[in-house]
């Protein structure tokens, strides 16, 4: 269990992260959303025991991460926004380093770094030299020193900047399987849509201040504003977009084709799910109800700017 | 027994060293610069021993030709001393500066080691590359014995003196890295580092070996030649001196190798202490750690200088004479130069603050003892106080024993030693006083420093032309208040009060300053 209680830091008169609270229990996967200068590193770093809070606190398991102790660190896996790889050093011996310092027995280690390349899928690089392997592969070197360790806590701060689709979607997975094993995740990032289909929690952060907490679900019921749900039926179109017509919350519909519809759309997640189950009695055959991925943005943007004004 | 275990960890075995000889043993760089480096001592050899070998044809006599052999042998050391001073200092500071460019220090710093373990690991690194650079030389050094111009144990005592000054001049670039982060500035200042601190210990050695070496300050007249103990840290003294002893004190005698050692450790144990504790928060045992070494080096340096007072006072067991002699006086009280640059080197380290680099530097207050030793700006001048009892301490207790021999030098003596608690003051004030203006701790620290350089050599400037101008050498520059020296013991304390109250103007300043500081309103926060 994850407690971060207050959390506050201030460089000088200037107020970087203020007040960060929230909750997260075992599995839990939160995505972490806000734009430059929105203080995700500043918060990630003080729950890395990197940077000393000016106010507030955080536990993990009832162990103190903000007061300096060295034993919290144990319980903690921190990738940042950079990699921090050496010259002339390979895959294997990068790991040795980093599980001999996090304390894990010699013995073991040979059996852990196996361990954690496999999960990352880099055990055919393991005697390559760090800084030869592609970005993608960096970054999930990066990930395998975090987990020698066995951490509970990752805390992944923009680990999916500069990848491509195809490693983005393997980041995804690995992510999602560290949540399976039990760990607390914490990942940041400024695109919404990217983390929101993995995370089961997401937190949006502007100018220090934790805008909004919870499922994608929550949030977006929680502002009730106008969304755009893309519906994709395998045929009358045309004629499913005259049954939405006049349905609750429904304010207007566009035809994008032969099998896809545009509905603007404001009301509860009860009045959604109400409209998709009107939609399938009504015989449509519906391959895909979903809101839009550019509207998640366009929800940041009304959550974020909303605090703003 | 864990303790220790974990002590010896820091030293073999450590990750970091073990990281950095993999390292070490890739890539041609490395190579390459130590072939270059053995080529250009064999070439020396050839040169060198090429010319005395041919005088030595010449038929000279047998003393002139020892002498020639000697100074094949002494070359050579300069030579490696010279190796020594230049590519150690960069040793771990470079290390630590790329650490911190390709970020990698923060990823090894967040680990459950104290960053102790970090720089041990870069020390074990450098020191192995120290060794290798000794054991190339071993060939060269060999032939200088072989042919009679020095025997093993020279070479031996020269090599050990050779590696511990290195590991100490390695570990002085340490906390410069550790503030500065640049390479640059990193290199220079470890290079200046070790400029400053040489020069000053020269200079002391200067002012102190005449009286501490001869035979009227009581001290053992013995055959073998004796060297003071701050000069073991001083590149190239070693080798002028040749002294196989050095003097703790007039009277006791350890051979010159041990005494690098020891001095070396405890600059070590400083170095790495401070630049841990600089990364470290308030209160954590690197920070409280290197506050005890602090004091402990302190009261070293304190009690050598009292060793000076009590030969000179002819009191402390030495059967002194001349007690009184305003030569022997001016000797003496340069000795607290030392101790007077240290309490500065203390009190910039301890007393800045600022609102901004978090809660370490947070100024929580005044005169707090319990902070004292947890690195808290509140500690500053509690710390400062306890520093200045270790540094004069010793002495004022010889001073005050000293009264009943002439009591108008312990009056003298009390002059300079209250002028230091003054300028300590001063100090104090100054650093206090830049401090609320600051955005960092390090530039309230500079700026402090500079303000006191200016001070010191700005102020004896325009005394000196004040006195050009008006045809009056010397009168002015008497009442320089930046100097502990004037005609009378009076005139020094009436300086001492100058600098007194200007510390207190500044002090009184920037405390009103600090409390009107929006950030001390906010609640929650701990404002003692
Ligand atoms: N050492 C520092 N001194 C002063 N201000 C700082 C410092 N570090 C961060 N800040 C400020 O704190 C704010 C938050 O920075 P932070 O790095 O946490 O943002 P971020 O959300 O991670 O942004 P990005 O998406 O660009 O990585 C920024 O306005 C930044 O300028
Ligand atoms: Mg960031």
């Amino acid at each position: 269990m994850l407690v971060v209680d207050g959390l506050r830091k201030e460089y000088g008169q200037f107020t970087a992260v203020d007040g960060v609270s929230f909750q997260l229990k075992p599995g839990d996967i939160m995505g972490f959303i806000g734009s430059n200068g929105a203080g995700k590193t500043t918060t990630i770093k003080m729950l890395a025991t990197l940077l000393e809070p000016t106010l507030g606190r955080a536990t993990l398991n009832d162990v103190p991460l903000t007061e300096g102790l060295i034993d919290a660190r144990k319980l903690i896996g921190y990738m940042p926004d950079f990699f921090g790889l050496y010259e002339d050093i390979r895959v294997w011996e990068y790991l040795e380093l980093f599980a001999s310092i996090y304390g894990v027995p010699k013995t073991e280690r040979p059996g852990v770094i196996d361990e954690v390349l496999e999960l990352t899928d880099l055990g055919f690089k393991k005697d390559a030299f760090a800084k030869s392997l592609s970005r993608g592969m960096q970054q999930r070197l990066c990930l395998a020193r975090c987990l020698v360790h066995d951490p509970d806590l990752l805390l992944l701060d923009e680990p999916a900047s500069g990848l491509d689709p195809r490693a983005r979607a393997e980041l995804k997975e690995l992510v999602a399987e560290l949540g399976r094993m039990g760990k607390i995740v914490i990942v940041s990032s400024h695109i919404l849509p990217e983390l929101a289909d993995f995370c089961n929690v997401v937190g949006i952060i502007e100018r220090g201040q934790l805008l909004a907490f919870g499922s994608v679900e929550e949030i977006i019921s929680g502002i009730e504003q106008r969304r755009m749900i893309e519906v994709k039926v395998l045929e009358r179109a045309n004629e499913a977009s005259m049954f939405l017509h006049g349905k609750e919350g429904v304010v207007s519909t566009f035809l994008m084709g032969a099998s896809t519809l545009k509905v603007e759309f404001e009301g509860s997640m009860e009045s959604q799910a109400q409209l998709l189950a009107e939609m399938i009695q009504g015989g449509f055959l519906i391959t895909e109800f979903r809101v839009d991925a550019a509207d998640l943005e366009d929800l940041f943007m009304k959550v974020t700017t909303g605090a703003l004004n | 027994m864990q303790a220790i275990r974990s002590f010896f960890g820091h030293f073999f075995g450590n990750a970091h060293s073990v990281k950095d000889f993999r390292i070490q043993m890739r890539g041609n760089k490395a190579l390459i610069l130590w072939s270059l480096y053995l080529v250009l001592l064999v070439l020396f050899a050839m040169f060198t021993y090429g010319g005395v070998a041919s005088q030595m044809r010449a038929g000279m006599s047998a003393a002139e030709m020892q002498s020639r052999l000697q100074s094949f042998y002494n070359t050579l050391m300069y030579l490696l001393q010279t190796a020594i001073i230049l590519i150690a200092p960069v040793l771990a500071s470079a290390s630590i500066v790329a650490d911190d460019e390709r970020g990698s220090i923060d990823l090894v710093l967040m680990a459950p080691k104290s960053s102790t373990y970090y720089f041990a690991g870069l020390v074990m690194s450098g020191m192995r590359q120290l060794i290798f650079l000794l054991a190339l030389s071993i060939p060269v050094a060999s032939l200088g014995v072989i042919m009679g111009g020095a025997t093993w144990t020279d070479v031996l005592r020269s090599f050990t003196i050779f590696l511990f000054q290195g590991l100490f001049y390695m570990c002085l670039g340490v906390p410069v890295a550790v503030s500065s982060r640049k390479m640059v500035p990193t290199v220079i200042g470890s290079y200046v580092a070790i400029a400053v601190g040489s020069g000053i210990l020269a200079l002391m050695n200067a002012i102190m070996s005449p009286a501490m070496l001869s035979g009227m300050m009581g001290g053992p007249t013995t055959s073998t030649p004796t060297m003071p103990l701050f000069s073991v840290l001083t590149p190239y003294w070693h080798i002028i001196v040749n002294a196989p002893m050095t003097a703790v004190t007039p009277t006791f005698l350890i051979p010159t190798w041990a005494a690098t050692i020891l001095m070396s450790t405890l600059g070590v144990a400083i170095c790495m202490l401070g630049s841990a504790s600089q990364m470290s928060r308030a209160g954590s045992p690197a920070v409280i750690a290197t506050r005890i070494v602090g004091l402990i080096i302190s009261l070293l340096i304190g009690l050598l200088t009292s060793q000076m007072f009590s030969t000179i006072f002819g009191i402390g067991g030495a059967s002194g004479t001349s007690a009184g002699t305003s030569f022997m006086i001016t000797t003496a009280l340069s000795g607290f130069m030392l101790s007077g640059f240290i309490m500065l080197i203390i009190v910039a380290n301890v007393v800045p603050y600022a609102f901004r680099d978090g809660e370490k530097y947070f100024p929580n207050g005044m005169f707090s003892v319990k902070d004292a030793l947890k690195g808290k700006p509140a500690g500053g001048m509690t710390y400062a106080l306890f520093a200045f009892a270790c540094l004069f301490g010793p002495s004022g207790y010889y001073l005050f024993r000293g009264m009943f021999v002439s009591t108008y030098t312990a009056l003298e003596a009390f002059a300079v030693m209250f002028w230091f608690l003054c300028a300590a003051f001063l100090y104090f004030g100054i650093f206090r006083f830049t401090s609320p203006w600051n955005g960092s701790v390090k530039s309230a620290r500079r700026i402090g420093v500079l303000f006191i350089v200016g001070l010191n050599v700005g102020a004896g400037m325009l005394l000196a032309m004040v006195d050009l101008a008006f045809k009056t050498p010397g009168t002015l520059s008497i009442i320089n208040p930046m100097h502990p020296f004037a005609e009378t013991p009076e005139g020094v304390i009436a300086k001492g009060i100058v600098l007194a109250i200007v510390g207190g103007i500044l002090v009184n300043r920037s405390e009103e300053r600090r409390i009107k500081h929006p950030l001390m309103k906010i609640k929650g926060r701990e404002t003692a």
